[in-house]
């Protein structure tokens, strides 16, 4: 079983190795096995633990998460990377709340838990880059193929395995799952290598276990401050010497992480937003900036709008269409 | 048959007749150790080769040539124990201290990218976990990212 934000992994790699590919909208042909993964998320009740990897610019970084689910409530740890360590996420279908040791805060946020089966579902067709037009996003660009073979156990569990490959051959996505309870147990995403880039295995797994309700509610330690993420946008914004631009309730986009970032030179307010289908990041940037250079780090992989006003300079990136960003920049207000 | 050719047909791991077997199997429950010499004495000699002994002899020279400053040293320790003690303990601390470092080898990274390619690396960042399935905890590896909160 995979909790439905767990689920929000399943994207069909449908470009090349770095390009963190985002799914569409619903597509006729998917496989069964993922027809009845999606179906069956808000059915799991489960407890497990799960080695996770997880792609950066840089390499990669491993570590463990412990996951707690009865259908919509949720809660994962994490384990391994000392960077990671305490750290607990606690969402229902209400809200999320982050608890992060280093910053002694819990961050709010609204829950993301329909971007797992938007995702799923969304699977079997993406374009090969962020140019497509709305009424292109139902039409894949290319043949995703599926094969399925006997996955052998995973965490103690028979499993069949289903491939994913693109048209030309080679494997996008690996998924281990146990048929029973449509259940991922292990999923793994490659590069247009077919270099694994990324991915989760579950080392051990109990469903239907007896859960405490406790275990889906967050204790607010002692020093610790509950935090709102526009609460966040605004408190980051005034310590940059910004305002809070947001995208304001566009087409159904939510604030689900902001940042800052500076050197002696710049200084850079980000805002990630989440449709439930797709992710943007709205910067905001004072200082020293080299157009440019951002999007040559960006590879062509994704698509980007700039803009200026009050003083600042503005970018949207993700990979809707230049129209679509440009359409989503004329919301961005303070 | 005699010890040499039996023990010449266990080394070979060639089959035993019956008689054989239960001669094996009285050998090994008496532990007389008859048989083990036998099989010792019967392998091969590995002879050393020169260089190898060449190299030995060097190594053993240098390792009595230090047991000798050792020694000298030893003497002589007495009289310098406090500024010697007080010596050590400086290289030590010095020396053996644990790094206090927090830097990773991602934020070392970081460190080295410009704000350009790190915004590009924060949105890659947030689409990755979805992209895999994960929840992803918060990563404090940007290196240049404001303490706000720390400053609170």
């Amino acid at each position: 079983m995979m909790h439905r934000l767990a689920l929000s992994g399943f994207l069909i790699a449908v470009v090349t190795a770095s390009t963190w590919a985002q799914p569409g909208p619903p597509h006729k042909e998917q496989h069964a096995l993922l027809k009845k993964v999606a179906a069956a998320q808000s059915t799991y009740k489960f407890s497990g633990e799960r080695l996770v990897v997880m792609p950066r610019r840089d390499g990669s970084v491993r570590f463990t998460e412990k996951i707690w689910r009865n259908g919509s409530q949720l809660r994962s740890e994490f384990l391994g990377d000392e960077k990671f360590k305490g750290q607990i996420i606690v969402e229902n279908k209400d809200r999320r709340l982050h608890l992060i040791p280093s910053l002694k805060i819990v961050r709010e946020s609204a829950p993301r838990q329909d971007e797992a089966l938007n995702f799923i579902l969304g699977m079997g067709g993406q374009p090969r880059n962020g140019s497509r037009r709305s009424d292109e996003r139902d039409k894949p660009k290319f043949e995703i193929k599926f094969s399925e073979s006997d996955g052998g156990k995973i965490a103690g569990y028979n499993t069949r395995l289903l491939q994913m490959s693109g048209s030309n051959g080679r494997v996008l996505q690996k998924f281990w799952i146990e048929t029973n309870r449509s259940f991922i147990l292990k999923h793994s995403a490659f590069d247009g290598n077919g270099r694994e880039w990324g991915g989760f295995e579950y080392r051990k797994i109990q469903f239907n276990p007896s859960l405490s309700s406790s275990l889906f509610t967050l204790k607010m330690p002692q020093g610790y401050r509950l935090i709102t993420l526009l609460d966040d946008l605004k408190e980051q914004a005034g310590k940059l010497g910004l305002k809070a631009y947001r995208l304001q309730s566009a087409q159904g986009y939510r604030l689900i992480g902001v940042r800052g970032i500076a050197d002696p030179k710049t200084k850079v307010l980000t805002q990630t937003y989440t449709n439930g289908k797709t992710r943007l990041t709205l910067y905001q940037v004072k200082g020293e900036f080299d157009t440019d250079r951002f999007k040559s780090a960006a590879g062509g992989r994704f698509n980007v709008h700039v803009w200026s006003a009050d003083g600042v300079r503005f970018l949207i990136m993700g990979e809707l269409s230049e129209s679509e960003l440009k359409s989503l920049a004329g919301k961005v207000k303070a | 048959m005699n010890d040499r050719t039996f023990m010449k047909k266990l080394l070979e791991e060639r089959p035993l007749t019956a008689e054989e077997s239960l001669r094996l199997d009285d050998a090994l429950e008496n532990q007389s150790g008859r048989l083990s010499q036998a099989i010792l004495r019967d392998l091969p000699e590995d002879q050393p080769s020169l260089a190898w002994r060449s190299d030995l002899n060097t190594k053993l020279a240098r390792a009595s040539q230090a047991q000798k400053k050792r020694q000298v040293i030893l003497r002589w320790l007495p009289a310098m124990a406090a500024p010697v003690a007080a010596g050590c303990a400086f290289l030590l601390l010095t020396t053996t201290a644990p790094q206090q470092s927090t830097v990773s080898p991602q934020s070392v990274a970081r460190n080295t990218e410009s704000i350009e390619e790190q915004m590009v690396d924060l949105h890659r960042d947030a689409v990755a976990p979805v992209a895999i399935g994960v929840q992803a905890p918060y990563d404090p590896s940007y290196s240049v990212e404001l303490a706000s909160y720390r400053s609170r």
